[in-house]
């Protein structure tokens, strides 16, 4: 029988291919993230870069995981969903199984980069945005 | 039913706010709508995955329609998981305007609603789901601490 923890794995991982790849792909067309304004900046690029990308993504994800901690917990008490005994690891916070985790943390990191490489054109232009390729599915 | 309404009623709350500080479906429409859909389908997929694997099971619960989109998936979690995404969505712009705003992260443009999106937003094709009353007001209070100083 699967695991929930192994089902997390393969999709953790799913989601951190496409994080890399969407941030190659920027990178290898040459977008800078900065904008025009770098040489404005006290602080090394690198460094600013870092913290501005992440930062965010850092902050976003640890209060999408405080919520989850939350209402996880509301939703398996009223019993909207329950779990198969055997697939659990049994590491709990709570009612809620650590492998719920796996969502928003994949969440908080999947979703902007996305957001970002759907909106690189208008990025990259800055003052042109352009309409984005993508439509919605 | 009740479960799905609180549903509808906290993806209302998170569009009001959405809508209030120009974060998101109120700041670039279509890469938002796109963005949630991917996101929707990725956790969908995960979700079958778990349901095909024999770990998740639907609860009994009076709460839910009893309406089943597929074995084991309740009616209920396409709206469950948007609402999820565009909830990761906000959390992370409001963290980058927060950013922007303490000085924690460089001035970009496109960084926590500037002037680029906004200008998109009016001139684009598509137009935004609802005239963006409150958003120019909003968008202007933004701009004397993000905008222009330094």
């Amino acid at each position: 029988m699967t695991s929930y923890a192994i089902l997390d794995a393969l999709f953790l991982a799913a989601a951190a291919a496409v994080v890399l790849l969407l941030r190659r792909h920027s990178s290898l067309r040459g977008h800078s993230p900065l904008g025009r304004h770098s040489s404005l900046r006290r602080r090394p690029q690198f460094q600013s870069y870092s913290a501005g990308r992440w930062g965010p993504v850092l902050a976003g994800g640890l209060c999408l995981l405080v919520f989850t901690a939350i209402f996880d917990n509301v939703m398996i008490a009223l019993g909207l969903f329950v779990y198969r005994a055997g697939t659990l690891s049994g590491l709990m916070l709570g009612r809620a199984p650590l492998e719920d985790f796996a969502y928003p943390v994949a969440a908080a990191v999947l979703l902007p980069v996305l957001w970002r490489w759907l909106r690189r054109s208008e990025i990259e232009a800055e003052s042109e945005p352009e309409p984005d390729s993508e439509e919605p599915t | 039913m009740a479960y799905l309404i609180s549903l509808l009623t906290a993806s209302g709350c998170l569009a009001a706010v959405d809508r209030r500080f120009v974060l998101f479906f109120w700041r670039a429409p279509r890469a938002a709508a796109a963005a949630v859909g991917i996101g929707t389908a990725f956790f969908l997929a995960w979700d079958f995955a778990a349901i095909g694997a024999g770990i998740f099971e639907r609860g009994e619960s009076p709460l839910m329609t009893g309406i089943l989109l597929a074995p084991e998936l309740p009616l209920e979690e396409p709206f469950f998981l948007a609402f999820f995404c565009h909830a990761a969505m906000v959390l992370f712009t409001v963290a980058e305007r927060l950013f922007r705003l303490l000085r924690l992260s460089p001035r970009r443009r496109d960084a926590g609603g500037a002037s680029a999106d906004r200008r998109g937003r009016a001139d684009g094709p598509m137009g935004s789901p609802a005239p963006p009353m409150g958003s120019p007001a909003a968008g202007r209070s933004d701009l004397p601490s993000g905008g222009t100083s330094r």
